[in-house]
């Protein structure tokens, strides 16, 4: 099996999977405490059990997308929703 | 599915293995055995469980009471007990905690005193840091295993975080092979056992995979999330709803809030509560009681139950005067169905939610979770070095070949060796010293079967002779405890001192038995050349 006709821009996708996806997935757990429409114990609870699947996903998704650029836009947009709407939390916008 | 979807699912299945392989069978492997550490191979390792029914009520509410009178005031607001059930300490352990320290630690300070269950004769006595009392209790060859499962001696956080990595590569194996493997069905009863070696490991890979798969997603799962949960999820969680503070997060998930101490004076009814516990739940067994503000008005006792009708393990709160409050999850009276799955994750992954079969079927299959990585680098490897253009050659496959073997069967071998010792410290070595074996044991035996790996010997001999060893060990431990103990399989009057003893020896037996049934088919395959030859 030719790995360079199996993946485009490997690399790049190895620092997706490996650090990106990390990173979004972290994020999103402070991130989604903030719209949860759940009381205080499930919006804290629901994230973390949802990491490992989070994880997950954004991993294999990394590696099977069409180009490496498509899962970049993808976490980085999800990434910095969820690191904004933390920091709107944080600066009181929210409880 | 497209074929150039499964070429890509194929790939990630094969570097996930190869990259993570052989630390995932360490994980596995010991996690297979950790099922079984407590309490079954913990009450076997210490004779002092062997002959114990159920500590009294009466007699660890009279040593409390006696032991508060001794120490400051401070260390009454808090006193943890835990009992002697093969889950905690092999001892009846009182500890007077002072969550603030006293004049002589700023940190969390404890007094603690230490009972033979047999006699109730004090062992030992400890007045320091409680930290450092936790981090030095009595080890053995069990815990040993189930600590190097959990963070590979590696401390926190870095061992959590590897192992909980390790979680999140397994639920990605998963998922990637149920996918590549799309003859689910033919693949399921494919077992080829007459054919080579390279078949066998073949067809048990799949066969493995696809029967287990929901448990090894589970183990992924679980494994990822009580590794990461306290080192980066729940901090993470913290970081907006309180403001980064995970203290704040841990106490709204407590289960035992701080008591104001009244300065009443009202016996707390200890002996009461214990007996009420156990007739409410009497399939179940009470592991460690929480004793806040004893002997005080407002005094709250807390009892730690495992087993009985529940999956995991509740918390009952009583008042001091010994009327019930509530049963509860060890994380507290919280309201929910998201408490209810995090509450399951842990018997999920541990599998001590229905008796021993379940253990033992939960051992099996988490052995098979440590077996499918290792048969998937084989497999890589004999690819590899097959067909017309091999990339591998014979040489770098016989150099795989023993790396592997030093490694995941060091391991095996060192881990071995652990059970033995234990028969051996128990009669030869005084209690206290104990701890300062395993370690240096367990590591110098798995780095030196690791380092035979560089010198350019058979593969298949070293196999055999670590299966022999291994094999060896494990076979020794019955004869030993026999020769040096007085607690062993035919007088103990302890069916699971007798089932655990002589399962080491069958293990042993079946060990070796797989040794040489590797080496005949090796014969085999190398015969039918001279056989030409000869004809």
């Amino acid at each position: 099996m030719n790995k360079k006709h199996t993946f485009t821009a490997t690399k790049r996708r190895h620092i997706l999977a490996c650090l990106l996806a990390l990173i979004t997935a972290v994020v999103m757990i402070p991130g989604m405490t903030t719209y949860l429409p759940f009381a205080m114990e499930e919006q804290i609870l629901i994230p973390i059990m949802l990491f490992p699947f989070i994880w997950t996903a954004l991993f294999i998704y990394a590696y099977m997308a069409k180009s490496a650029w498509q899962p970049f836009i993808v976490m980085l947009v999800i990434l910095l929703s969820h690191a904004g709407l933390s920091f709107m939390a944080l600066q009181g916008g929210q409880g | 599915m497209r074929s150039i979807s499964l070429k890509k699912l194929f790939l990630l299945h094969s570097w996930v293995g190869i990259v993570t392989g052989i630390l995932l069978f360490i994980v596995c492997f010991t996690g297979a055995l950790a099922v079984l550490s407590r309490p079954e191979l913990k009450i076997w390792a210490n004779p002092e469980l062997h002959q114990l029914d159920t500590v009294p009520s009466e007699k660890v509410m009279t040593l409390i009471n006696h032991y508060h009178q001794q120490v400051p005031k401070e260390f009454g607001k808090n006193i943890h007990v835990y009992l002697p059930t093969g889950h905690n300490t092999h001892l009846l352990t009182i500890l007077f905690e002072s969550h603030d320290g006293d004049e002589n630690y700023d940190e969390e300070a404890a007094y603690a005193y230490q009972f033979d269950p047999r006699n109730f004769s004090l062992v030992n006595q400890y007045y320091g840091a409680a930290d450092y009392f936790y981090e030095h209790r009595k080890t053995d060859a069990p815990s040993f295993i189930g600590h190097f499962h959990a963070d590979l001696h590696l401390g926190r956080p870095i061992g959590l975080i590897l192992t909980g990595f390790l979680g999140l590569t397994l639920l990605v194996s998963v998922v990637t092979g149920l996918f590549i493997h799309r003859q689910i069905i033919k693949e399921l009863f494919t077992f080829r056992r007459k054919k080579g070696l390279d078949v066998i490991v073949n067809d048990a890979h799949k066969v493995m995979g696809i029967w287990g798969s929901v448990f090894h997603a589970i183990i992924g799962f679980t494994g990822a999330f009580l590794g990461l949960a306290t080192v980066i999820l729940l901090p993470a969680a913290a970081f907006v709803s309180f403001g980064g503070d995970q203290d704040k997060l841990v106490e709204k998930f407590t289960a035992m809030p701080e008591t104001i101490v009244s300065n009443n004076y009202q016996a707390t009814a200890i002996d009461t509560i214990l007996l009420d516990a156990q007739t409410r739940y009497p399939k179940a067994k009470v592991i460690d009681l929480t004793v806040m503000a004893h002997n005080d008005a407002n005094a709250q006792v807390y009892l730690r139950l495992i087993g009985g009708d529940a999956v995991a393990s509740q918390l009952l709160q009583y008042s001091g005067d010994g009327k019930f409050s509530k049963s509860m999850s060890s994380f507290g009276d919280i309201p929910g169905p998201a408490i209810k799955v995090l509450e399951l994750l842990f018997p999920l992954h541990f599998g001590n939610f229905a008796g021993v079969f379940v253990k033992l079927v939960w051992a099996l299959l988490g052995l098979t979770t440590a077996l499918l990585p290792l048969s998937g680098i084989m497999m890589w490897l004999t690819k590899r070095t097959r067909g017309s253009n091999p990339t591998l050659s014979e040489v770098a496959y016989q150099r795989w070949n023993r790396v592997i073997i030093g490694s995941c069967g060091g391991l095996v071998l060192a881990t071995a060796i652990l059970f033995p010792l234990q028969v051996l410290l128990n009669n030869f070595i005084p209690v206290q010293l104990h701890n300062g074996y395993f370690g240096p044991l367990f590591f110098l035996s798995w780095l030196v079967w690791c380092l035979f790996a560089v010198l350019p010997i058979n593969y298949y001999r070293y196999l055999q002779v670590t299966l022999l060893i291994t094999g060896g060990s494990c076979m020794s431990v019955l004869p030993l405890n026999m020769l040096l103990s007085s607690s062993h399989a035919f007088s103990s009057n302890n069916t699971l001192v007798t089932v655990v003893d002589i399962s080491f020896l069958f293990i042993g037996g079946l060990i070796i038995y797989v040794s040489q049934r590797i080496m005949a088919k090796r014969q085999v395959l190398i015969k039918p050349t001279t056989q030409e030859v000869t004809i």
